[in-house]
Formats: structure tokens, sequence, C-alpha cells
């Protein structure tokens, strides 16, 4: 593959994974003003759990997609567990003064991990691609000669398949309507008759969702293991910054765009092994971001209420 | 006469009065008991376990790991920032101090501790000065990823300073001063003497950290911490750089940890990166341990790492807790720190603290009486503003006084709509201007737009004619604008003394004083001098690292570090200056209670307390008679009468319509964020317009007075 292929493969693939994870974190901090730390678990949780379920519970036998949907839905029920154990107790309070948040869900995050660690597996597991069980997808080769795995094809077009049905849910329907109310004024919405209690449980849940999707979207290319949820955490929120927090199509910007960053600094610089440089390069665009435009390409700056 | 003393008092002040103060050794054992006990325990393990290799190293990885969360406590306790990632500090820390001073630099290995702190304050710093100007959670965001890029750093990194390779430290300290103490005859001693002379040094060090903390806590940088972690936003607003102070203690508390670093490092006698997981779990540990411990108390930090680490080296059943733990301990500790965090946030010593409050409870407050206040002190002008309320005498003759406050077409926007739409507004020096409108008319967006809490799209705001509208808060109210906060915000976790203590932050700035440059210039000489000679280090790096130390102890940083509270002038001058501004708001009986155990009422007045000790010229009060009783509220007018009376000029917001209508020289009106009527208040109460916007309420005869 050339240089330029394999910067916009990157890009693609690995971008949209981080603006899925990116996606979750504006989800949930346009409803509830914070940050849920145990974003980047969740993507390890969801990956062993499809492992542990395709290789263990199913011995190999049943169709990927069911465990998809399963793990899906198992995701949805740890993400609203965060919320429940170490969100939702904390009351009515404010994010910015009450820092309790900050370590319940990092707290919780460890705790889920450590589990899987325990109860699952602690070592890297391999999962097969997803689409090689689907009929229609054989090896398949698109023009230019860029030989692109099936799996890869999913990689991208999942995740923006995703974020279009979302904005088109919370654009169309009145579950949609509702949350964008809760996002924007909390209390007015709840003046409304809006349950605001139950669209954070609900953008928690989505997160989640998010995340267990990413887990197994990611894995044919990167594997189930242990150090992609402190990675895959920071370079999602990275992502939802870049794009701005609160954002959907933001953070899928965000994404691709330190995806090819790192792509980038992997292929063309001038010293010997790019692999090093890749988690520099992207830390140093996340500080100039955050002094330069801190609200990020798509977000609007937030006004506080005094 | 103190508004109080206008009044019945309310029963709780009597229930205060009545309580007995506790015994005097109670009080000195609540003061120092603490650290007398932690300087005990100190002498009790060192001397008893140095026999014992595996308990005395235990001690030096107990001392080590409080340093470092001494320090986590600095930043998460105390300002209420929480970073992921301290233990690239600790690393860092091990390496500078351990290695490169040493054995790159040729610097005397025990120096290698204070260069350790220094340049992991400067490290801290710089990370830090690249987010503080965002809510809290990016910083931690940026911690995680400072934690993440410190392994590759350290591989891009191999070429500088020799490497951030793992290394091993080839000249440990020299302990033969030490060891001159030790009784080598016995053998176990004589086999343990590294580890034993590296624990009396972490002791010592552990002992001056806390030291340094306890100062910290009682200046004004400790002051201002603890009020960012209540309420940002009313620190900026009452003159503490929020910006710098979160840099500062950033900064700080990473020199803490990478000192803690240089002590682990003399102890495993090797220093290398590991992967970023790694390097979050670890840092992590820290802010288990502090938590456990009890966040923004001087001792939780030194408990909360003694229990993970002496007291999980207990043996239960043949088994130490560590070993029975396993690789169980990460979730355990997640778990117990998520857990502490929802049920008892307050830790271990918080919990004691409690205990022993319910236990003195026969007692008040902290046993210490009110102190005397001079009558002077009780006024809300102690100094120079005396002159400019004269000034407002001088409209009699004619000459025409040049307002405080001079606003032209101030404009602020909220997507399309216009909240402010271009106002013209000045205030006449030493009255009371009342601003008044309907709900939603703009009245807080003005406030918030003259104290710098928003920025304006258009227009100019002048104060004593200069412009200050693209001020960030904190300066606006060192040069004189002060305010109080429509829904309260006081610092609840802090005493009601303190919160008007920090009030007094933006005009108590200290001065490099003559005095101050000899003593900074004598010890760095000194300090060379002793380095050079004593320490054998060549001439050029003694005097650097001598002159860095000296001036880094003279800064202000360094003397509020370092100097304890009860020797600082200045230190009694704010305190003095507090108790007789919360004698002017009848106050003063609840200085040392918690702030948020006051009533709602008192609450409002802690609020006018703190704004009045910035030594306004200009003091917004917005809508301060909000939810409060008639007989308060005429309290409260009295008080901003007798505000008037010292001479400060007072923007009033208000709902209250015989509040203003009583007190104010100057109504303003606004609707739909443009001015409608100004002038007297029964100008004003004439104006057909101003009656339209309160759809005729104001003028039913049963609300106008």
């Amino acid at each position: 593959m050339s240089d330029v292929t394999q910067v916009v493969v990157y890009t693609l693939t690995i971008g949209s994974i981080y603006g899925l994870v990116g996606f979750g974190y504006s989800l949930i901090f346009s409803t509830t003003r914070i940050v849920n730390f145990a974003q980047g678990t969740l993507v390890l949780v969801g990956g062993y759990l499809a492992w542990d379920l395709y290789a263990n519970a199913f011995n190999g036998n049943a169709a990927l997609p069911i465990v998809l949907i399963l793990v899906i839905l198992l995701s949805a029920l740890i993400g609203l567990l965060v919320d429940l154990i170490g969100v939702a107790p904390l009351g009515r309070f404010d994010p910015r003064t009450n820092i309790s948040w900050l370590v319940t869900t990092f707290g919780l995050g460890i705790v889920a991990e450590e589990l899987v660690r325990r109860y699952i597996s602690d070592s890297s597991q391999a999962l097969p691609g997803l689409v090689k069980s689907l009929p229609l997808f054989g090896r398949s080769r698109l023009p230019f000669g860029v030989a692109v795995s099936a799996s890869d094809v999913l990689l991208v077009v999942v995740p923006i398949v995703v974020v279009v049905l979302l904005e088109v849910v919370q654009a169309r329907t009145r579950l949609g309507r509702a949350f964008r109310a809760v996002a924007q004024d909390r209390q007015a919405a709840s003046l409304m008759g809006i349950n605001p209690t139950a669209m954070v449980m609900v953008a928690f849940a989505l997160a989640g969702a998010l995340a267990g999707l990413a887990g197994i979207l990611v894995a044919p290319r990167l594997n189930v293991r242990f150090n992609i949820s402190v990675t895959l955490g920071v370079y999602g929120f990275i992502a939802a910054v870049i794009g701005g927090l609160g954002s959907t199509r933001g953070a899928m910007i965000g994404g691709y765009l330190i995806a090819f960053v790192e792509a980038f600094t992997g292929v063309w610089n001038p010293f010997s092994s790019g692999e090093v440089y890749k988690p520099i390069a992207v830390f140093i665009i996340f500080i100039a971001v955050l002094a330069v435009r801190p609200s990020g390409l798509f977000g609007k700056k937030i006004v506080e209420k005094v | 006469m103190t508004v109080q003393d206008a009044t019945p008092a309310a029963p709780t002040d009597v229930a205060v009065d009545a309580r007995r103060p506790p015994p005097a050794w109670a009080t000195v054992a609540a003061r120092f008991g603490p650290g007398l006990l932690l300087i005990g325990f100190l002498l009790w393990f060192g001397l008893a376990q140095q026999t014992d290799r595996v308990w005395i190293s235990l001690g030096v990885d107990a001392v080590a790991t409080a340093i470092a969360v001494v320090g986590v406590n600095i930043l998460l306790g105390y300002t209420g920032l929480l970073s992921l990632g301290h233990y690239s500090f600790f690393v860092f820390g091990g390496f500078i101090g351990a290695i490169w001073a040493v054995q790159d630099w040729g610097v005397n290995p025990w120096l290698g501790f204070g260069i350790a702190l220094l340049a992991g304050m400067v490290l801290g710093a710089v990370l830090a000065l690249a987010c503080c100007h965002l809510r809290g959670f990016y910083l931690t965001v940026v911690t995680l990823g400072f934690a993440l890029v410190s392994a590759p750093i350290a591989q891009a990194a191999k070429g500088l300073f020799n490497g951030l390779t793992p290394r091993q430290v080839q000249q440990p300290l020299d302990m033969q001063p030490i060891f001159d103490h030790l009784d080598l005859k016995n053998l176990q001693i004589a086999a343990n003497k590294y580890l034993i002379g590296l624990y009396w040094i972490g002791a010592a060090l552990l002992l001056f950290s806390v030291y340094m903390t306890w100062n910290l806590v009682s200046s004004r940088y400790g002051r201002g911490f603890k009020a960012i972690r209540e309420s940002e936003l009313a620190a900026g607003a009452s003159g503490v750089p929020t910006y710098w102070y979160k840099v500062v203690a950033f900064a700080l508390s990473a020199g803490l940890v990478s000192m803690a670093g240089v002590l682990a490092a003399q102890n495993t006698l090797n220093v290398g990166v590991s992967d970023g997981a790694a390097m979050v779990g670890n840092s992590f540990k820290y802010v288990v341990e502090a938590f456990t411990g009890g966040l923004g108390t001087l001792a939780g930090p030194v408990v909360g790492a003694f229990t993970f680490t002496l007291g999980f080296g207990i043996q239960v059943g043949g088994k130490t807790i560590t070993e029975r733990l396993g690789t169980a301990e990460a979730l355990f500790d997640a778990a117990l720190v998520v857990a502490i965090a929802l049920v008892a946030p307050e830790g271990i010593v918080g919990g004691l603290k409690a205990l022993g409050g319910l236990m003195t409870r026969a007692y008040s407050g902290s046993g210490r009486p009110t102190p005397e206040v001079p009558e002077a002190m009780t006024r809300p002008v102690p100094r120079s503003l005396a002159s400019s309320a004269v000034a407002t005498g001088d409209a009699a003759t004619g000459d025409p006084v040049p307002p405080v406050l001079e606003v032209r077409g101030l404009t602020k926007r909220f997507g399309g709509l216009a909240a402010i739409d271009g106002v013209d507004l000045s205030i006449t020096r030493g009255s009371v201007h009342a601003l008044i409108g309907p709900n939603g008319s703009g009245k807080s967006t003005f406030v918030n737009l003259i104290t710098g809490i928003y920025r304006a799209d258009e227009g100019r705001i002048a104060l004593d004619g200069r412009d200050i509208g693209r001020m960030s808060p904190f300066r606006r109210s060192r040069l004189g604008i002060a305010r109080t906060f429509q829904t309260c915000l006081i610092w609840r976790r802090m005493s009601v003394l303190e919160n008007v203590m920090v009030g007094t932050h933006g005009r108590n700035g200290r001065r490099w004083s003559p005095a101050r440059i000899a003593v900074g210039v004598v010890l760095a000489l000194l300090l060379g001098l002793w380095f050079h000679a004593a320490g054998g280090t060549d001439v050029v790096p003694a005097f650097l690292v001598a002159i860095t130390f000296a001036a880094a102890a003279v800064s202000d940083l360094g003397i509020a570090l370092l100097v304890p509270r009860f020797l600082r002038r200045d230190e009694r001058a704010v305190a003095e200056r507090a108790w007789g501004l919360l004698r002017f708001v009848g106050l003063e009986s609840r200085g040392r209670d918690r702030a948020g155990a006051l009533p709602f009422a008192d609450q409002r007045r802690l609020e006018i307390a703190r704004a009045l000790a910035s030594d306004p010229d200009l003091l917004l009060l917005d809508e301060p008679a909000a939810g409060m009783h008639p007989n308060e509220v005429h309290q409260l007018s009295d008080l901003i009468r007798r505000i008037r009376a010292a001479g400060i000029t007072v923007l009033l917001i208000e709902h209250h319509m015989d509040l203003v209508m009583e007190l104010s020289d100057t109504v303003s009106v606004i609707d739909f964020g443009g001015k409608i009527a100004e002038g007297t208040p029964a100008e004003v109460r004439a104006e057909p317009r101003v009656i339209e916007a309160y759809l005729g309420v104001d003028a039913d005869p049963g609300v106008a007075p």
C-alpha cells in the first residue's frame, strides 16, 4: 500500500472509532455537563464481552451479528449502571464545584476493567472480523488496487450511519426533541414536563451502546486488549473537544482529524520511528486547540448562567 | 452600632454565646495534636523498625507516597482539580533529582530533592498554563494525556539529557552523617543502614511538606485555592486571579510529587517510565489514598498513604493484606474510592473530625474568643477612599463630579437576541443608583458585563475614566468593582472569616521591599558557598542552584510556604480587617463558623462583607433582598445606607420596589435590554413607559411606598 492510501485508510477507520467514542462524551456532556471518564473503558468492556460471548458462550457457532446485538444491549446497560451508581446518587449538583463525579466515573471504569480482567480474560484476544460471516462480503478489492478488508469497510460505514441515524432521531422524534431541550436548558425542559433524569439515563445508555459498538468494530484492527481503554478514552475525548464538546458531527470530524494527524506523523516525519511520535503529535494538537479554541470547531461557546 | 444590635438576636447566636469555651489544653491539642502525633509516629517507627528490613523499606515507601499524596491533596483537596497523571511527575522527579542533576550535571545528590521540587513545579506550570483557563475537567484529561505520552516522550527523547530510558542511580546519597548516629555494631541495623538513612530523610521531607501545606492553607494562596474550589466565579469576582492560582496549585503539587520521586529513586536505585495505562493507574492510586484519608485536610493525605502502605503491610493470618488482595487490589481501590466519594466524601480524617465535633459539642466553635477589633477597622473604608467621598460634596459648588462608572452603548447578544442593547449609564460617585426592570429585562446580564463575567459585544465601560471593557473579573475587582451574586455564591466550606479574608485579595498584594531582596541575596550567597564548599559541587552549578533556591524562597509563594502565619504581620492585618467588616455587617459572633452553616440572610450579609473587603469604589448588589423576610429587608436597607455613608457608590439591582424607592438617589429602568427611563424615584414612578413595562403593577399604591 502506498503511503497516501495508508494514511487515508487509517484516517477513515481509526478516525471513525475515535469519533464514535467522542460522540459518547458529547451525548453525556450535553445533558449533564459532566464528562464520563468511564467511556474509554466501556469500549474495552464491549470488546471483551463480544469475545467472551463469541468464543466461550456460543463456542464460535453463533453468527456475529447476534453477538453484536447482545453486546450493544449489555453495553447500554453498563453505561446506564455508571449513571445509576456513580452519578445519579450525587443528586442535583453543580459539576463545577462538586467534583465527586470525576472520581466516581473514572473509578467505575476501573472497576469494570478489573472485573473483565478477573472474570473474562486478562490477555489480548482476537475477535474475528464481523463480516466474514456475512454472505455478501468476501475479500473485496476496491478500485486503484487498494486492498481493504471488509471489516475496515464496516468500520468506516457503520459509525457514519449511526451518527446520521442519531442526528435524524434528535431532529425528528419526540424523544430527540426532549433530549435537545434538556441539553439546552435542563430547568426549562423539566418545566415543560420532560423528565431530565430520564434523558440523562438515555444519554448514558446510548453512550454505553456506542462504546460497545466501537469495541466490536475496532477489534479486527487493534484486537481486544487492555491498554485501549486509556488510549481510546483520551483520544475520543480529544476528538470531542476538537469538534466541540456537545456537537454530534464535531466529534466525528475531530476523530478523523486526529487519526489523520496520527497517520501523517507515522508516515512523514524526519525521525526514524514514527510510531513513537504519533501520541506526542496528537497531544500537542490537543493542547493547541485548548489554548486557542477551547470550544472546538463546531462547538458553541458555553455561557454560564449566573 | 451593628445591624444585629438593632434587632433581637437570632436564637442561634444566643446558643453560641451561652456555650463555654473549651479548656486551653483541648484547644492546643486540636491545633498541634495531629502534628505532634505524626512526629511521634515517625520517630517511633524509625526507631522500632530499624532492625526489620521489610518494615523499614515499607517505611521509606510510605513516606515517599505520603509526600506525593500531600502534593495531590493541594490540587484535589484544596483547589478541587483532579489530576490523573501525577505519577509522571514522580518519575520525572526521579530522573532529574537522582540521575541527571547528579550524574550529568555534577550536582551533589542531596540537592536533588530541591532541584526536583523546583523542576517539577516548572514542568507542572507549563502543562497547567495550557488548560487552566478552562473548566476543571479539561485539566484531568490533559493530565491523562500527559501520562499517556510520557512513555513515548521518554523514547523520543533518547538523546536528551542522556536519555529517559530506564537508568540506575549511580551515586546514591552519602549518608555518613546519619550512619554515625546508628548503632552499626547491631548487624541488622548495619545491614539496613542505607534504608534507615533514607527513612529519616524521607520523614524529614514529609514533615517539611506538611509544614509547607500548613502554612499554605492559611495564606492568601491557600484561601484563594479553596475559594476556587468552592466557586471559581465568586473567586474571580473577589479579586483572586483564578487562572494563575490554578497554575500555582498545579505546579506546587507537581513539585511535591516529583520530590517524592527522588526519594523513591534513591530507594529502588533505578528509574524508568512505564506505559501509559500503568502511569494512569499509579496516579489514580494517589487519588484513592487522598480520598480515603480525607481530602482538603492536612492529616488526610498522610493517614491515607500510611493506611495503604503500612496498614496493608500488616499480617493477617500469616499473610499481609497486600498479599491477600493480590491482583484484586486495583479492583478494591477503585470500588473503595467510588464508595467513599458517594457515602463519606470527608474520608477518615473528616470522620474523626466529625466525631471530635460531637464530643465537644458543648463547647463553642473553636474555643477562641472573637478578637477585639479597633474601632477604626469596623468601617468599610479604612483608608484612601474617605477623600473621594468628600468629592461628592463638591457637586454642591457646581463642579461636575466625574462619574464612577460610565457605560456607553453597551450591547450583548446571545445568539440573535440582544440581551443588552445599546445601554448608556453613568453612576455618580457616592450615590445609590438603582437598576430595575421586569424579569428577563437584562439586569443580571448588565451586572455580568460590568464585572467581566461576560464580554460585551459592543460599547465601552469606564471606571474612573479608565476603559475596563476587556479586563478579566479579578482585574476589575482589583480596580474597585465589587459585587454580590443573585444566587449568593459564598464559599460554603470555608469559615465566615476566611470568606471575608479572601475578599481583601485585590488590594493587599505584597511589594518587593529592599529588605526582602537583601534577604534573598544573602541567602543565595550563603547557600552557594555552602553547596560549593561542603557539597563539593562546582562553583557555577552550585551558585545557579543557590540563586534559584533563594529566589524561590523569597518569592510571594515561597514566603507563604515557609513562614508560619503567626509570624506574618500582613496576615494579621488582613484578619483584623476581616473581623472589622464582620462587625460592620453584624456577623462577628459567627466568624469562626462554617459559612455554609449560616442562615440565608446572614449569607447575604457575609457576601456584602466579602465584597466590601476589597475596598471597592463601586459595589454592585444583585438582588440582595431576594427571598428575604420583610424584617431582614429592613436590616439590609440600613446596611446599604451605612455603606453609602462610608462613601461607597452602590449599584442596586432589585425587585423590592419599596427598598429601591426608599434608598436610591437615581433609578434607571431597563426593559428588553434597553434603558426606558431614568431619574429620581419620584420621576421614574410617574413615567408612563415604566408603568407600562411593569403592566401597572408598580402603580398599585399598595406596593409603592
